[in-house]
């Protein structure tokens, strides 16, 4: 259960210049480590499983929860199954899913935010609303009461975390494209005729994006996180595929005996989070100057 | 002396209609669930009840009497007339009352969510104090430490380790609660911890940020203790950013807590909700997901006052 | 002298190594009232820090201060809490920043007495703003910061600074957030509640209408130090007339805004700190650091 700490607005001006911010990022400690430790997971959920010689789903009885050895590096689980394997596919299946729900949450963000920016004050003031009510409602929440309309499983869980996710997203995307009708290349192209569609393409559309992408990133820890519990309640991904949640939820009932079923999936969850947590602090310094030490020198 | 709220009393009327008119928008929302949901309601309802292949017939009468053949608009009216007056429909699964089910395990979920918040700040409170005292040094390095793990680590894996560490280790507590304050701690625990982490970094952040300001410099050049300044001046000013965390935390607690039931067995509303999820019991879920939005929305609205009353510049009419 | 501010070969050094103090001699008789002038960045702000206790951890500080016989700089956390508010007081910069706003006005006015651990009751409050001719201090002290105006809030904070009577008042800009009539009727009002006083401002002209000295600030370092008038009428060292001529006169001109940069605080001292941007500096001022001699500290001027 990861809150997320509201990033503020910033003016359009920077947000054209995403590289500016990206260099800061890196520049300091915690974003190094945090790039560092994202890039480490996403390697070994890519090339991991094409390097790993075990199939996740195979089962073998006959070696059910052993505890880790040279040949199954992080033991099996009651049904035989290598447990690196299932760690490395479940990652897979989480970025996966991770992905395509960001990538909902940022489309639907940028439509509803230049919408409003740009569609006029009636519009705007339907699409603020909207937001507001579904703000109004818990996000884990409304993904429950979606995948109990709609019933468990991989689509399901996707559809319900944009559905959740979206609003605070399209309420940031909102005030940068104001932000960006307000900066006079903007103002200039209007008093030029040009019609809005065509100023929202080529002005707001660009900034806007490289810095919703930049947030969308840095939630992918608490989206991988709430794909991780709503599959651990047996709400999201479905046996047998793996998935870090279910693999944990799977590991409920024999941990007594089999503690080491905890370890994978807790590690991998850990490293993700800290990893988004880590790039999102810094990002917050790099977007906010008053926050960030560079600027806050001696009188 | 009553204390006199400048524009008090009109900030609440105000903001109360805009707590209902969220409300409503949220019922409107949480309804479309019904329309929306793949299968027939009636079928599914019979099929609840026992009636293996239900006829037609059955089918027709059922859907008059929970008038499924009306207009959309109409179905949605007369819901939300039901939903007012407390009537939240029964369950498609046992024809349980779900007003009655949601409100008998209320008390265990509020007793859990209740401890955690109190749990969570009492370990944020003092850890963010203590690290803006010494900021930079241990105290500080070793509390932002532990928040940053804190903040990383979802509540069922803290679960999952407390029952492994407390209660399989040192074999303290149950893994099966009933709901009583004696076995609150550790689903309490469990939710704190995230919380606890959050909150202890946010008001970290806020400390430090009060003591830049002059006011406290103002203090301190008249002779106040370090102590002082920050218990006295810096953390009242920094509570009103926690406070609204406090508020989004209780957001996050009604959907986080299904999660923490879910592993303890604790008999409240998540457990309840879950089980009612996985079998797609729409009319529970939905009542839970207004029973949410309600808490939530007073919240909310609570957060907004008590700012209110602790900052008199936010009473100023803008 | 013993009972006045007096400033010893004082150092400051922040924790990045810039020297926001490079060894500052001042003297200031009881009752008299200095105004320590300079651009931003000169190291006024820091002197004022300094006398207060109020630099951040890990700062370099060397050098005595005594006021009145109690040592400011030697002494140690409880025995400054004790001094400050009664013996030192001090008055900030933003009224509005430099009062809680969460308290109302009365309340920040009490910590004055809340902080030193004493107790005090309205009507004492009430006094202390009456004092500096607040009307009905008992109504409008219930009033938060933001609800006054500046000129009033500022001789809110100048009341509380002042309410334990201290023997020296350190203000530091205190006038920069005011309006110029508000200004001078409010550095009055300081003055007049200070026995001794050290203004620390960027408003030369300001300061020459009210205080006794002024005290030219420069690189850490204070380079011309000597009675207001006859400060502003011959002023000596090339820094102060750059000073005096970046002021804008009634049918003298244009002002002539001193040309070039203050110097790199971090770097070694090597030599006068002005002479790059003076226009009679003389090789000597780049290899000795001058010492102010009969209030004034330039090797060109005196060879």
């Amino acid at each position: 259960m990861t809150i997320p700490l509201p990033l503020v607005a910033d003016t359009g001006a920077r947000a054209s210049r995403p590289a500016g911010w990206f260099e800061r990022v890196v520049s300091t400690t915690s974003g190094r480590v945090g790039a560092g430790l994202l890039v480490v997971v996403l390697f070994l959920v890519i090339v991991g499983p094409v390097l790993h010689e075990h199939d996740p789903a195979e089962v073998a009885f006959g070696r059910s929860l052993e505890s880790p050895s040279r040949e199954h590096l992080l033991g099996t689980d009651q049904y035989g199954r290598d447990q690196v394997a299932r760690l490395l596919d479940g990652g897979r299946r989480s970025l996966i899913a991770g992905g395509l729900v960001l990538g909902g949450v940022v489309t639907i963000s940028l439509v509803a935010g230049l919408a409003a920016g740009l569609g006029g004050r009636l519009l705007d003031a339907a699409i603020t609303r909207t937001i507001d009510v579904v703000l109004a409602i818990p996000s884990l929440v409304i993904a429950l009461a979606i995948v109990g309309a709609l019933g468990p499983g991989f689509w399901t869980l996707v559809v319900a975390l944009v559905v959740a996710q979206w609003a605070s997203m399209a309420r940031l995307a909102r005030s940068l494209v104001l932000a960006a009708v307000r900066r006079p290349d903007v103002l200039c192209a209007r008093l030029a005729g040009i019609p809005s569609w065509r100023i929202a393409l080529t002005h707001v559309l660009p900034g806007t994006i490289a810095q919703l992408l930049a947030v969308a990133t840095l939630e992918l820890g608490s989206v991988i996180v709430a794909i991780a519990g709503l599959s651990f309640l047996g709400l999201g991904v479905q046996p047998p595929q793996a998935e870090w949640g279910s693999m944990l939820s799977g590991a409920r009932g024999v941990f007594t005996i089999a503690p080491w079923l905890l370890a994978g999936p807790t590690a991998a969850l850990l490293m993700i989070v800290t990893a988004a947590n880590l790039l999102g602090d810094s990002l917050r310094d790099a977007l906010d100057p008053s926050t960030s030490t560079i600027s806050r020198g001696t009188p | 002396m009553i204390r006199r709220i400048p524009g008090g009393g009109g900030w609440l009327s105000q903001a109360a209609v805009q707590a209902l008119v969220s409300l409503l928008g949220a019922s409107l929302l949480v309804w479309a669930l019904l329309p929306l949901a793949p299968g027939d309601p009636a079928r599914r309802i019979l099929e609840g009840q026992g009636i293996e292949d239900p006829t037609p017939a059955q089918i027709e009468g059922l859907r008059t009497e929970l008038r499924l053949d009306r207009s959309i608009p109409e179905q949605y009216v007369s819901w939300l007339g039901r939903a007012v007056r407390g009537d939240l429909s029964t369950s498609w699964t046992d024809g349980s009352d779900v007003r009655t089910e949601l409100l008998r395990r209320a008390p265990a979920t509020a007793l859990l969510a209740v401890t955690a918040i109190a749990l969570a700040l009492a370990i944020a409170v003092p850890a963010a104090l203590l690290a803006a005292r010494f900021p930079g040094r241990w105290p500080d390095t070793a509390t932002r430490g532990v928040a940053l793990l804190g903040s990383a680590v979802p509540s069922f894996v803290t679960s999952l380790l407390l029952l492994q560490v407390v209660v399989v280790g040192f074999g303290w507590g149950s893994t099966l609660t009933r709901g009583t304050i004696s076995d609150v701690w550790l689903p309490a625990a469990a939710l704190a911890f995230a919380l606890a982490a959050t909150w202890s970094r946010l008001l970290r952040a806020s400390l430090l940020e009060a003591l830049s300001q002059p006011y406290t410099a103002m203090v301190a050049a008249r002779g106040a203790s370090r102590t002082r300044v920050l218990v006295r001046h810096a953390l009242p000013n920094a509570s009103v950013p926690l406070l609204h965390a406090v508020g989004l935390g209780v957001g996050a607690l009604l959907g986080g807590a299904a999660i923490v039931e879910t592993v303890f067995t604790w008999p409240g509303v998540g457990r309840y909700v879950v089980s009612a999820v996985q079998r797609r019991d729409l009319p529970v879920v939905q009542g839970f997901a207004m029973m949410a939005t309600l808490v939530y929305v007073t919240v909310s609205l609570s957060v907004d006052g008590l700012s209110r009353l602790i900052d008199p510049r936010l009473r100023a009419p803008a | 002298m013993d009972a006045g501010l007096q400033v010893r070969d004082l150092h400051v050094r922040y924790t990045d190594g810039t020297w926001a103090l490079r060894g500052v001699d001042l003297d200031i008789g009881a009752g008299a009232s200095v105004a320590v002038v300079g651009e931003s960045g000169s190291g006024k702000t820091s002197l004022l820090k300094a006398l207060l206790g109020l630099l951040p951890d890990g700062t370099e500080i060397t050098g005595r201060a005594t006021f009145a016989g109690h040592d400011l700089l030697a002494a140690t956390p409880p025995e400054r809490r004790r001094l400050l508010g009664s013996v030192v007081g001090y008055v900030g910069q933003d009224p509005y920043a430099s009062n809680n706003p969460l308290l109302n006005v009365g309340r920040n006015v009490a910590e004055s007495w809340r902080a030193k651990g004493l107790r005090v009751g309205a009507e004492r409050i009430a006094d202390t703003l009456q004092r500096l001719a607040i009307p009905e201090p008992r109504r409008t002290m219930q009033r938060h910061p933001h609800q006054w105006s500046g000129g009033m809030l500022q001789r809110g904070s100048i009341a509380a600074a002042t309410a334990l009577a201290p023997g020296l008042l350190l203000a530091d800009e205190p006038t920069s957030a005011l309006d110029a009539e508000l200004a001078d009727r409010c550095l009055d009002d300081l003055l007049s509640t200070a026995p001794t006083a050290l203004v620390v401002t960027h408003d030369l002209r300001l300061a020459a209408r009210h205080v006794d000295m002024i005290a030219v600030c420069y690189a850490g370092r204070l380079v011309e130090v000597g009675r207001r008038d006859a400060l502003l009428d011959r002023p000596q060292h090339p820094y102060t007339r750059a000073l005096l001529a970046a002021l804008p006169v009634r049918g003298g001109g244009l002002p002539r805004p001193l040309p070039g940069t203050p110097p790199d605080l971090r770097a070694p001292d090597s030599g006068c700190a002005f002479a790059a941007r003076c226009d009679c500096s003389v090789p000597a001022c780049r290899s000795r650091v001058p010492s102010l001699v009969d209030g004034v500290a330039c090797d060109a001027i005196a060879s």
